[in-house]
């Protein structure tokens, strides 16, 4: 397997060192990798993503570019140790969902989405899905900072539509 | 799925080589990102919605236009069928006699209790209405605008991912008390109208929304004259008929009719309120036949068993005939008002729906084992309600 180090430069300016194999999660870079656009002394800049939002990518790249390693190894494995493989994962997931802001959150999946980085994409998606259920808007809004841009004329009139939910 | 392009495009282009790096358009990104709030995507907030359950999206439709764009697009709701997310959603048509028109309520969770809540923008069922379901949509077919005026035949769809309705093109006849039922997709339309002349069966293409003849179909001749129907329900894709001294049975495929007697099994025991579940006919029985309150009809042996497990304490002492049965995601919902007196002279009902929910689980031997999940009040009523129609939908 090809241990080769590629640069990746978040746009900020920060410039991070990460196994080509690591890397090859997002498909965005494996694309770039493969149709040979990445110089080997100049990093990759990627122009979406703030240098401590590409931290998390890489962490969780690194994570699972060992996971898929361990896979080959053990293909024989006993389904119990199968199991406890994934509830490893699972608890990494968890403990790595848990370690940043809901803001935090938006912005990595808007990172993973510009990435391509379809499992942490689905990561991200169920971690903000459980946090935005049994919300007011208000509360999502704020969690989230999005932006409220309802007129209050047109707020009131999507109040209405649904007031069944709200009775 | 995922649409990169949106993104990159207003981003720079992640194709683009290094060596072509381009400071300006690097520094206007770093503006970008530094003017939070976030405005996420479309695509973004449907890969998250569709892992939201359905009773999440009104309160979400309020977060911003873009969550409102997708809670109301039909994309979403595309997607979360290809995924298998798809939930079971109850609807009922509930009047109150002598107190304004009847209205849409939907069974749904809020605050981790069940409760019944009225739809507003749905509008008022034509009373003698037949109304069936497929997936999403109920389909409403024809009554009486008012009991001395003559039966209409207007159609009527609800779509109820966004609680919206229009009017489809006219049955041929106008029908009020009509049997209904899907079968291959088709909805099949009987009677409603006097046994004579044309067109007593219409067939709707959902697909086409063009109505269709049954060619040179032949008067099942023991049904009613007036073809006024009780309930109609669909078993192994044929159409079972409620007739005043009969039970019709009606198979599309073959355009052939069967008619069962009032001695018979498949006319015994079922009444407004049964439904079916799996290809099986569900039904109260007050009468006590077999011992249990909730009788279960196996067309392929015709053979009515109780459905063990579920006793008489666990109904509630419910007005049996009032209330209505459903099929919720393959569980057994009973909705109804409790016929217990209250008072020192007995004088005071108790109004208010009840929900029960009965998961069902088949025995080898064939019989049918409930086991009550929930019993909640829904609907707290100033007075005594009339559940017209009780039907679920899948969004």
């Amino acid at each position: 397997m090809s241990s080769n180090m590629i640069m990746l430069k978040s746009s900020d300016g920060a410039s991070f060192e990460i196994e080509e194999a690591a890397a090859r999660k997002s498909k965005i870079i494996a694309n770039m990798i493969e149709v040979e656009c990445v110089d080997e002394d100049k990093a990759i800049p990627l122009q979406n993503v703030t240098g401590n939002i590409l931290a998390l990518v890489i962490e969780y790249c690194n994570k699972h570019i060992v996971d898929d390693d361990d896979d080959v190894a053990t293909e024989e494995a006993s389904e119990e140790e199968e199991e406890a493989k994934k509830k490893k994962v699972d608890d990494w997931e968890a403990e790595f969902m848990n370690s940043m802001s809901l803001e935090t959150m938006f912005e990595l999946l808007l990172a993973a989405n510009y990435l391509n980085i379809k499992s942490l994409i689905d990561l991200v998606c169920q971690t903000i899905a459980n946090n935005i259920k049994d919300k007011t808007p208000e509360e999502v809004r704020k969690i989230f900072s999005i932006e409220n841009d309802f007129t209050p004329e047109e707020e009131e009139e999507i109040r209405k539509e649904n007031a069944w939910a709200f009775g | 799925m995922v649409k990169i392009t949106e993104i990159a495009s207003d981003g720079g282009d992640p194709n683009k080589k290094p060596q072509k790096e381009d400071n300006q358009n690097e520094n206007t990104i770093q503006q970008r990102v530094q003017n939070l709030p976030i405005d996420p995507p479309d695509d973004i907030v449907e890969l998250i919605l569709e892992l939201v359950e359905r009773c999440d999206y009104p309160n979400l439709s309020c977060i911003n236009k873009t969550f409102h764009r997708v809670v109301f697009s039909p994309e979403l709701f595309e997607r979360r069928s290809s995924l298998g997310r798809t939930e079971h959603f109850l609807y009922t048509f509930i009047g109150f006699p002598s107190f304004g028109i009847p209205r849409w309520y939907i069974l749904h969770r809020r605050n981790n209790s069940l409760r019944l809540s009225m739809i507003g923008s749905l509008p008022p069922l034509i009373p003698g209405s037949a109304v069936v379901t497929i997936g999403h949509e109920i389909y409403i077919f024809g009554g009486k605008l008012n009991p001395l005026m003559p039966p209409v035949p207007i159609v009527i769809v609800i779509d109820c991912r966004f609680h919206t309705w229009r009017r489809l093109p006219d049955m041929k006849r106008a029908r009020c008390h009509a049997a209904a039922g899907v079968v291959d997709g088709k909805i099949y339309v009987i009677g409603g109208c006097v046994k004579q002349g044309r067109n007593w069966i219409e067939v709707f293409d959902v697909s086409s929304e063009i109505w269709g003849t049954v060619p040179d179909h032949q008067y099942p001749r023991t049904a009613s004259f007036d073809g006024v129907f009780g309930l109609s329900v669909v078993m192994e894709d044929k159409i079972y008929i409620l007739d005043r001294m009969c039970c019709l049975v009606y198979e599309p495929r073959r355009r052939r009719w069967e008619s069962w007697g009032l001695g018979s099994q498949q006319r015994a025991c079922w009444h407004w309120s049964s439904c079916v579940i799996d290809d099986m006919l569900y039904t109260i029985d007050p009468t006590r036949t077999l011992g249990y309150p909730i009788l279960v009809f196996d067309p392929r042996d015709v053979v009515w068993r109780p459905v063990k497990g579920v006793g008489w304490s666990d109904l509630l002492n419910l007005a049996y005939f009032e209330s209505r049965m459903a099929n919720l995601g393959g569980k057994l919902v009973i909705l109804g008002r409790s016929a217990s007196m209250y008072g020192w002279d007995y004088s005071y009902m108790d109004s208010d729906i009840w929900c029960i929910v009965i998961a069902l689980e088949k025995r080898e031997d064939g019989e049918i084992l409930g086991n009550v999940e929930t019993r909640s009040r829904v609907l707290s009523c100033f007075m005594l309600p009339l559940i017209e129609h009780c039907r679920t939908v899948t969004v």
